[in-house]
């Protein structure tokens, strides 16, 4: 995880947050001066400066994203190497509901029910993750050993001691 | 106002769409490896064709290309589409065939691995019964 960089005196100013500033404050000022309903004005400038902001940050990670400053690359990885299938399955389902969330409220305008059974899938597909993670922990002991290792271990040692007597 | 729902809508559209578009633009260019996808690890390291990683992505891929496509072609419903109890109980059967292999593999080791232990131990538990 990269450390945090707001203490390096080389830093280089963030020119998007300054822009972002600028065009919010520009946005106030045109809304601040038209004329008209103040209070609706208010509720203007607040959702467009709101708007832009969500886009500009959004804007931003996709930036990162693509930069690989937001690493995205072991995002289907198991611990040992490899694509995890836990991981896989749970990212399709996640963006096919998302998605279907999406489709419904564009073309309602409102927000779905969500019934029990899309639910118990999401449920399904976490519980498999986090129970393939499980997996794999217990299948390490602390000493980065296969438990039947240690097993094996201790009736070596065992016998040793029994050969020694 | 309706400017800017309108607005609000486009880029809605545009962070979701583009953060699916991302992902998948690094899984096709192999910046998200799925090297090993179908590829399971046994507890000695080594790896082997897994059937359970090959099922649940079939039957993964097939489920959620249906719900897709059900909200595709009715995109004005009031409510997310249900899911059969029958799609849910292959689903979750799927995916303990796939947990169950997972689990054979990396606490049990192979079966003949197994038994060798299990011998090992029985061995051993005779010897300090003597």
């Amino acid at each position: 995880m990269p450390e945090a960089t707001t203490n390096n005196p080389n830093r280089t100013p963030n020119y998007l947050q300054i822009i972002g500033l600028a065009v919010v404050v520009a946005i106030m000022m045109w809304l601040f001066f038209k004329g008209g309903n103040a209070e609706h004005n208010l509720k203007l400038a607040i959702g467009y400066s709101l708007l832009f902001l969500l886009l500009l940050w959004g804007l931003a990670i996709f930036v990162d994203i693509l930069k690989g400053t937001i690493d995205l690359s072991g995002i289907l990885s198991e611990v040992g190497g490899g694509a995890s299938m836990s991981r896989f399955q749970l990212l399709i389902f996640t963006f096919v509901i998302a998605l279907s969330f999406f489709l419904i409220v564009v073309s309602t305008g409102g927000f779905p029910q969500i019934p029990t059974e899309v639910l118990t899938l999401l449920g399904i597909s976490a519980s498999t993750y986090a129970v393939s993670k499980g997996i794999q922990i217990g299948s390490q002991s602390p000493a980065g050993k296969h438990p039947t290792e240690v097993v094996e271990e201790t009736h070596t040692a065992v016998e040793a001691e029994e050969i020694k007597k | 106002m309706q400017q800017l729902v309108i607005l609000a809508r486009w880029e809605v559209y545009l962070l979701i769409g583009g953060l699916f578009a991302i992902i998948l633009y690094k899984i096709l260019s192999g910046s998200i490896d799925l090297n090993g996808l179908l590829t399971g690890d046994s507890r000695d390291g080594s790896e082997f064709f897994s059937p359970g990683r090959a099922q649940m992505l079939a039957f993964t891929s097939i489920t959620a290309f249906n719900y897709l496509m059900e909200v595709v072609r009715s995109p004005s419903l009031q409510a997310l589409p249900t899911i059969p109890h029958s799609t849910l109980a292959i689903l979750a059967g799927s995916h303990l065939v796939y947990l169950g292999g997972k689990a054979r593999s990396m606490l049990l080791g192979s079966i003949s691995e197994y038994l060798r232990t299990e011998v090992f131990n029985a061995r051993g538990n005779n010897k300090q019964s003597e």
